[in-house]
């Protein structure tokens, strides 16, 4: 792909993103510690409530000075700070290399900065490049040294290959087990559907957030005249005539389409977002990511 | 509906060029996008991939096939009878001949003719002139380029029927010509057509566009008096009457001979069947200067023509030798009605002491001919006098050459069968009046000076003795043959004109007229020319000699054609349309004429080339 590894981000907007993370509805329950708070009580320094002492506690959790006010032992339990799986499902097909700048160029530089935050986070960072399949992965990377590696990962990233989500994402190695966040960077534009791959992740206890990302000149095609439009990925083709009233019924079409996948993921509790692939990085992370509540 | 122009049909190849065009059209620009799944959503409802569909869809094919179809449509002009005015400038043709006397309901077609054209006058534009011509005997222009319907209905209301015949040829010349002095003229006929047959070039010239037959006529039901001869007979005078009944139903009715004072003699019924005719012999009539028969029947199309007279020849005696080596019974029976000497001979007598008025041969040629006229009948050898070729089976349909020829004439032949005829060849002076082909059969004129008529085949190969034909053809050729006993006057026709042998040294010469009138003649020759009133009846000749007024009577009758009242019609030839001109034709159209819409098929079709450069506009 495009730019040089270095540049995937500049060290500037790095800076910016040192302070967000990735939001989840349930907590986290790694193995691990990491900054994220946990549902469970563990041993952070995060007060959270008093309980009475029971033979076998810690004794370094007693409350001394509550003992000495009141004369009973009271255990001070904290809350846990946990580590959390985000995985990133990068869609390499055809079909992305398409628009300015390209979808694929902007989902990568999304999932270069989700990942970032991440791994800023100690959360574990996973991510998936897919087209028909699982085409590259590099699973479970955790702390800040990773990040080279991350972003060298997801510069080597070219568009090729027919999509097809539903049997990427139904591989099998495609899942790791964990439960966490998945971020799926995609135009959705699969001939089999998406429904059935999605369904897959959420079952192995993944919070899918749907990215869906759409070029200017798929929202707003200016065509005109005879054409053949030609599938970038299977290389069909239909030959139009070309006239406004068209276009208008593509552009219904297209706003039914997302319609119907906004509908969807909100009835199996996904998150879904639409993305401008001409829109500025700043304004996808802090405007649309943080107003749809994907990060904070 | 009508298509004027057929021969631009080939035309519609435009419409299957269209859709070729378009199923093979414009190149297609090729554009990568991402994915083809949402446009195929769309396509779904309108799916314009497969030819036919995109037929169904494509708004501004349709309508470039509608502007094909209409100027297609324009091009071949599909036309509709119509009436009105056919030009700027209309040559009126009004039709005056004897058959437009004809009943229709309650008026005559003539009546009804004038009533159209009156019509006619009075929708007359502004700007609009008229040219008003009468299609009598002789084509009469009465108004021309007028304008002031008040002059032309004048003109119109002027015309009266006439009983002759229409020179249909000579009318159509007429206006032809006048309508092309005019550019934009159109020539208008008002008539029924049933006068004489037209050569199939006689419209040429006229367009469906410039020449519109008015049709008058619709029945062709009609009795008429075919022919009326009287001679003496044994106690009085024998009146021999034929019926034609020109329709297609059985008629009946009484026939009535009248004297010249108008006087009832004999009354006969009589009944013809359709198309036929029938022949009556009324015996016993009293002497007198001229009989008058009378049809009586109910309802009959033309009346003019159940009235005629036959006025007595001049009795006398002629001799006739007939020589018949095998007998003819058949001569003998029509030898007797005439008051003629008649000696009969089996073979050539070797010298003749008295030289007969007619020689009758039957079945027998003499070497050399005898002195006086000749009948010669079935001729069998060939003499110096007659290139006789032997004798032929082959006998085709008959055809009358000159039925005016004074041997022929009331005389039909239709239905005559002959067995075997002799095969004479072209003789000079000898004209061939009835013949088969190219072999006559009856042929009358002079051989060596003599009046001869010669009768190829035998009677007995035929069946004309049994024909009403028969006694009719041998009145006529004795006649013909026996000077003596000719009729002082041809029968004469109205609006002909007619030679009258005047009495030389008479004076105070006048005709009366069958109106009573009298038309004084100043003649002092032997023989006038009369040019014969538009009246039928009995004309009164009269001369003052040595103190002495002597009366002789002709008769003018209605022309035999113009006795045939079906009606025909007068068409232009449209496209490659045979002509259909034929006299027999049951259906009559009122209307004979197109009015194209040529100009409103163009505009609806530029107005849908409007429509179409919208939609284009419009990007449908």
């Amino acid at each position: 792909m495009m730019e040089q590894p270095g540049y995937l981000l500049e060290p500037s907007f790095l800076r910016q993103l040192d302070r967000l993370q990735i939001t989840s509805r349930r907590m986290a329950s790694g193995a691990r510690a990491g900054k994220r708070r946990s549902r469970h009580m563990g041993s952070s320094i995060e007060f959270a409530d008093y309980r009475a002492y029971a033979p076998g506690d810690d004794l370094r959790q007693l409350d001394w000075n509550a003992y000495a006010r009141t004369g009973k032992l009271f255990v001070k339990r904290f809350m846990d700070e946990t580590d959390m799986h985000v995985s990133l499902y990068i869609d390499c097909s055809k079909s992305m290399d398409y628009g300015t700048p390209t979808k694929l160029s902007v989902a990568v530089r999304l999932a270069a900065a989700l990942g970032y935050l991440s791994l800023h986070q100690f959360d574990y960072v996973s991510v998936f490049a897919i087209d028909g399949e699982v085409r590259s992965a590099l699973r479970s990377l955790h702390g800040k040294g990773k990040v080279q590696s991350f972003f060298d990962f997801l510069s080597r990233l070219q568009p090729d290959g027919r999509g097809d989500l539903q049997q990427a994402l139904t591989s099998g190695s495609a899942i790791h087990g964990k439960a966490g966040v998945s971020l799926v960077f995609s135009d959705f534009l699969f001939e089999r559907g998406v429904e059935e791959g999605l369904s897959y992740l959420q079952a192995a206890h993944q919070e899918v957030i749907l990215i869906h990302l759409l070029a200017a000149e798929e929202r707003n095609p200016s065509y005109e005249g005879e054409l053949r439009l030609i599938d970038s990925e299977t290389g069909d083709y239909r030959e139009i005539a070309m006239s406004p009233r068209l276009v208008d019924e593509y552009q219904v079409s297209m706003q039914a389409y997302q319609k119907q996948l906004a509908s969807y993921a909100f009835g199996r509790g996904m998150h879904y977002v639409t993305v401008h692939a001409e829109d500025s990085l700043e304004t996808i992370l802090f405007r649309v990511f943080q107003q749809a509540g994907i990060i904070r | 509906m009508q298509w004027l122009a057929l021969q631009y049909v080939w035309v519609s190849l435009i419409i299957p060029a269209i859709l070729v065009l378009y199923l093979l059209k414009r190149k297609y620009e090729e554009r990568t996008i991402s994915s083809v799944l949402l446009w195929q959503q769309v396509l779904q409802i309108r799916e314009v991939s497969r030819p036919f569909q995109r037929l169904r869809n494509h708004l501004l094919l349709l309508l470039q096939l509608l502007i094909a179809l209409l100027l297609l449509l324009a091009l071949i002009k599909p036309a509709i009878s119509g009436e009105g005015m056919i030009a700027e400038h209309t040559v009126v043709v009004i039709d005056t001949s004897g058959s437009m006397g004809a009943k229709e309901g309650n008026v005559t077609r003539f009546q009804l003719a004038k009533k159209q054209a009156a019509s006619l006058i009075e929708k007359l534009g502004n700007g609009q002139t008229m040219t008003l011509i009468e299609a009598g005997n002789v084509p009469r222009v009465l108004l021309s380029h007028s304008g002031d319907q008040d002059a032309l209905l004048e003109q119109l209301n002027s015309l009266s029927l006439r009983y002759g015949t229409t020179d249909t040829l000579a009318a159509l010349s007429l206006a032809r010509a006048i309508a092309a002095s005019v550019p934009g003229s159109g020539v208008m006929w008002f008539g029924d057509g049933a006068a004489g047959k037209l050569e199939d070039h006689a419209l040429a010239g006229f367009t469906p566009d410039t020449f519109r037959f008015i049709q008058t006529g619709s029945s062709k039901e009609n009795v008429s008096i075919g022919a009326f001869v009287t001679q003496p007979g044994q106690s009085g005078w024998i009146g021999l009457v034929r019926v034609d009944n020109h329709g297609a139903q059985k008629r009946q009715g009484t026939l009535m001979i009248y004297d010249v004072n108008h006087q009832l003699l004999a009354a006969k019924p009589f009944e013809a069947g359709a198309n036929e005719s029938q022949s009556l012999t009324v015996a016993n009539l009293p002497a007198s200067p001229a009989y008058e028969v009378v049809l009586d029947l109910a309802a009959d199309g033309l009346m003019a023509d159940n009235r005629q007279w036959s006025i007595p020849t001049a009795s006398g005696t002629a001799r006739v030798i007939l020589v018949s080596p095998g007998g003819n019974r058949f001569l003998h029976e029509a030898l007797k009605l005439r008051r003629i000497q008649v000696e009969i001979m089996t073979q050539l007598p070797s010298n003749i002491t008295n030289t007969p008025d007619l020689w009758i041969f039957d079945g027998v040629v003499p070497e050399q001919l005898p002195p006086g006229n000749v009948l010669l009948i079935g001729p069998n050898k060939a003499a110096s006098w007659l290139p006789f070729q032997g004798k032929t089976k082959e006998i085709r349909t008959l055809k009358t050459m000159d039925q005016t020829h004074p041997v022929m004439r009331y005389a039909d032949f239709r239905q005559l069968h002959v067995n075997e005829t002799a095969r004479v060849a072209p003789m000079k002076d000898m004209k061939s009046l009835l013949q088969s082909g190219e072999v006559p059969l009856i042929l009358a004129g002079n051989i060596e000076g003599r009046r001869s008529v010669i009768l190829g085949f035998d009677l007995h190969q035929s069946d004309l003795p049994l024909r009403t034909a028969f006694p009719i053809l041998m009145q006529n050729v004795l006649t013909w043959l026996t000077p003596v006993q000719s009729a002082p006057f041809e029968a004469g026709q109205p609006g002909s004109v007619m030679t009258i042998p005047l009495t030389p040294g008479a004076k105070d010469r006048s005709i009366v007229l069958p109106d009573g009138n009298k038309v004084e003649l100043q003649e002092s020759g032997t023989s006038f020319l009369f040019q014969v009133p538009e009246q039928v009846g009995l004309y009164r000749l009269e001369e003052r000699m040595d103190g002495k007024i002597t009366q002789r009577l002709f008769q003018v009758s209605m022309q035999e054609e113009e006795k045939d009242i079906t009606p025909s019609r007068l068409q232009v030839e449209i496209g490659e349309e045979a002509p259909t001109k034929s006299a027999s034709e049951n259906s009559v159209r009122g209307i004979n004429s197109y009015q194209t819409f040529t100009g409103w098929l163009i505009l609806i079709a530029l107005v849908i080339l409007f429509t179409e450069w919208r939609v284009y506009q419009r990007g449908y």
